[in-house]
């Protein structure tokens, strides 16, 4: 591998540890910010002794500086901690509730690539008709739409009213088609739209037009040639908004119920517990920065020029 | 080449394989839908928050309806809420003002068989005396020991006389000794043991508890076979699960959905409760150091026309600060005179803080409004100081706050010690108003021999802090609403909010 190759994947690793940091270093400050948390544990009718008791255990009463290291040992060494609510360990909590939020998020986003991808090469091939523009009226849509009130839509439609579907919570094949569909619009919206312009673009350089002086199909110009050439921005974006979603799956999962990390992230916030809620952030952020080095090879396995 | 390897077909593949990959998953955790409707299958019961844990010791209330399923209080209480001999406990006495002598029920097990004998009791008696983080903690303090000289009898030993013992005993829950120690508090919160009408039978993390009959159970039999408990904090998604028909009972909807529910057909019963919003004058410092200003204060604040105007009747307002159980009236009250508040204000210039904590009880933000509003007209100027919960319990216990700042009791046992011990002595939750009478009239109710005895007294300290001092402005009392399908009944919900599954039939 050449030294430049190497030099630039120590940096980029380097800036991506550093983003860690900053994200940890947040949760830390945003934990203590967030109020007592023994007020909530023990209730109104505590002892002053038993709040201070329970100060102490928590590591409460040491200076601010030795929390923060004690709390970045912890993360370094795997240790996130037990949930002041739940009494439990933070990993086994998030590992439990992760696979409903993968779930959740697979679902939505292969639903998002699979109608916002096609929706884009059409608005592209189609420029200036109606279909680009009902493609675009409804990428626009799907963008502009509160997922919160979607969700509440599609429950009062699907749910109450016709009885096709659960309202919420999780547990059978049905009970993932409302969230999902949910999840997939905003994104949808977004693929559809980058992919659009980047097709646009794409179409327009000499070598499709030397394709089809070629005689060859317009499907395979559109898709083989076009669309090769336009994909490096919308592998970007299905992958950042890959762990866009994943934080994103908060509203939805509250609003459906589903058992998801959201769902848990938004109970411990409630609750003010802070190790849960810290738990929770650096496992995101740990996800983030994967994403981003996955886009980064994704990168340079897509163009060479980057390598 | 690279252009070969991945192509448009592939990202469609990698698509289709992720929608695989959650359907897969999707199927991994899935159960049948659960539907059909028989007479005695299990209840299928919807909460408002997951439980934090199935400890009684260290978790709060909100985990009460699944383990109070699995376990039994020490003693049983009737529709008063007074203590019965039909649980646990059969019968006890007050040997002298210190000493009591329960005794405990023969042939009960716990479900895993160790024997729930008078050892068990006075076990979980300590448990709840000497835990750290025991949420229940404080209300034992007065206890000096507890002994079982035999298997059915406990002594139990106060510091100094306390009445009201037996009351207590109605709120700590039977656990058994060897596994709960074997186990911990963790331990046993995954796989809680107890004599209780059911015992655990599966366990979906962040999804659902469900408990099934206790093969062994002492007492009557349940007329379902279990109960499924799953729960969704988002309040309208509660009403949508209980309109699409996935779960049978649906607890705690806003009078709104309550109405909705009704409209759709579905039953809704509303419970007055003992959950009681009180504005809480801090008289130390200024401006409530001046007696005047207080009752000024007092005076100008109507709690009718807070429930008439924000709450549409749907909350109960109470006069009242030790009155626990819903119905009971206070001797004497503070009825709103805002002219005579205006009269005694004067004119003078004085602003009073307003503390509560945002967000935590149903409209707080209206009737912090309504209250503040009501203080301008009778002269006051008003400066609001939203909070959120922790803050303020941290506050309100530091000494922090002064004027005025509201949070609501939450009785455990239907007790006024609760509220005369916690807010109306001078070292209290609250401390907001010190007065050496308060102290001894606390210390006078407890040592009574027994709760009529003690009744005058909490009338006279009712008098003394709310009517007299005007350093507690009770408000109002919350109303719990739950719906039901139409062909479940049974269920049954109480003002202490303690659930009731067992005649339960769908």
């Amino acid at each position: 591998m050449k030294a430049t190759t190497l030099r630039r994947i120590g940096a980029r690793v380097a800036t991506l540890l550093a983003s860690l940091l900053i994200a940890l270093t947040m949760a830390f400050a945003l934990g203590r910010l967030s109020g007592d948390p023994t007020a909530t544990i023990l209730g109104p009718m505590a002892l002053p002794e038993q709040r201070e008791a329970l100060r102490h255990q928590l590591g409460l009463d040491q200076p601010l500086l030795v929390q923060y290291f004690d709390y970045l040992k912890g993360v370094f060494t795997g240790d996130l901690g037990d949930s002041l609510q739940f009494y439990q360990s933070n990993t086994t909590m998030i590992l439990d509730r992760l696979p409903f939020t993968l779930q959740l998020v697979a679902a939505g986003m292969s639903l998002a690539i699979l109608i916002g991808i096609p929706l884009g090469v059409l608005a592209a091939t189609r420029e200036g008709t109606w279909w680009d523009r009902g493609a675009s009226t409804l990428a626009l849509l799907g963008q502009s739409v509160p997922v919160f009130w979607l969700g509440m839509m599609l429950v009062v439609l699907f749910a109450v009213k016709l009885g096709w579907l659960p309202a919420g919570q999780s547990g059978s094949l049905k009970h993932l088609i409302l969230p999902a569909v949910t999840m997939a619009l905003y994104p949808m919206a977004h693929i559809a739209r980058l992919t659009r312009a980047s097709m646009s673009d794409a179409l327009r350089e000499p070598f499709i037009d030397s394709a089809r002086a070629r005689g060859i199909s317009t499907t395979r110009v559109v898709w083989r040639h076009g669309f090769k050439n336009a994909m490096m921005p919308i592998l970007t974006i299905i992958v950042l908004q890959t762990g866009v979603l994943m934080s994103g799956a908060v509203a939805i999962e509250y609003v459906y119920s589903w058992p998801g990390l959201g769902q848990l992230a938004l109970q411990s916030i409630q609750f003010r517990d802070f190790p849960l809620v810290q738990a929770i952030v650096v496992f995101a952020a740990v996800i983030f920065v994967l994403l981003n080095l996955v886009v980064d090879l994704l990168h340079s396995v897509v163009d060479p020029r980057v390598r | 080449m690279i252009k070969n390897r991945l192509g448009a077909r592939r990202l469609v593949a990698v698509a289709a394989a992720l929608t695989m990959a959650g359907l897969g998953l999707t199927a991994c955790g899935s159960d049948s839908e659960k539907s059909g409707a028989s007479s005695n299958a299990p209840i299928r019961a919807l909460l408002n928050a997951q439980p934090t844990t199935l400890d009684p010791i260290v978790g709060p209330r909100s985990g009460q309806p699944v383990w109070g399923t699995m376990l039994e209080p020490l003693i049983n209480t009737d529709a008063k809420f007074d203590p019965e001999n039909t649980g646990v406990i059969t019968d006890w006495k007050r040997d002298d003002p210190t000493t009591w002598t329960f005794t405990v029920r023969e042939g009960i097990s716990f479900s895993n068989g160790e024997k729930a004998d008078a050892a068990a009791v006075a076990n979980s008696i300590l448990l709840n005396r000497d835990t750290e983080a025991g949420i229940l903690k404080s209300y034992f303090g007065n206890v000096a020991s507890v002994e079982a000289p035999d298997a059915t009898t406990v002594v139990l030993k106060t510091k100094t006389p306390q009445y009201n013992i037996p009351n207590l005993l109605t709120n700590v829950f039977l656990l058994p000794p060897a596994y709960y120690k074997e186990k911990g508090s963790e331990g046993f919160a995954a796989a809680p043991v107890g004599t209780g009408p059911y015992v655990l039978d599966k366990v979906q993390a962040g999804r659902s508890i469900s408990v099934k009959l206790n093969p062994d159970y002492w007492g009557e039999k349940p007329k379902n076979t279990g109960v499924d408990f799953s729960w969704s904090n988002e309040p309208s998604q509660r009403l949508a699960l209980l309109q699409s028909k996935s779960v049978d009972v649906a607890f705690d909807l806003s009078y709104t959905q309550a109405a909705d529910a009704k409209k759709a057909g579905l039953e809704v019963t509303s419970t007055e409760t003992a959950v009681k919003l009180v504005a809480f004058l801090y008289a130390p410092t200024a401006p409530f150091n001046d007696p005047k200003l207080r009752e000024a204060a007092a005076l100008a604040i109507d709690r009718n026309a807070i429930v008439d105007g924000i709450f549409d009747g749907h909350a109960k307002a109470d006069a009242g600060l030790l009155n626990i159980v819903p119905g009971s009236e206070p001797g004497e009250s503070v009825t709103a005179d805002p002219a005579k508040a205006k009269e005694l204000v004067g004119g003078t210039s004085v602003t009073v803080p307003i503390s509560y904590p945002a967000g935590q009880y149903t409209n707080i933000e209206e009737v912090a409004q309504a209250i503040g509003g009501s203080l301008e007209k009778a002269g006051f100027k008003v400066k609001y100081n939203p909070l959120d919960y922790g803050t303020l319990v941290k506050q309100v216990v530091g000494r922090q706050l002064n004027g005025i700042y509201m949070f609501a009791g939450v009785p455990n046992v239907a007790v006024p010690d609760f509220f005369a011990s916690g807010f109306m002595k001078t070292v209290s939750i609250t401390g907001n108003c010190p007065d050496p009478k308060a102290d001894a009239l606390v210390q006078k109710a407890l040592e009574q021999d027994d709760a009529a005895a003690a009744a005058p007294v909490y009338d006279e300290l009712n008098t003394l802090g709310v009517v007299d001092n005007h350093c507690f402005v009770p408000l109002y009392r919350q109303i719990f609403n739950y719906g039901t399908q139409k062909n479940v009944s049974g269920v049954q919900y109480d003002a202490l909010g303690a659930y009731d599954f067992t005649k339960a039939t769908r």
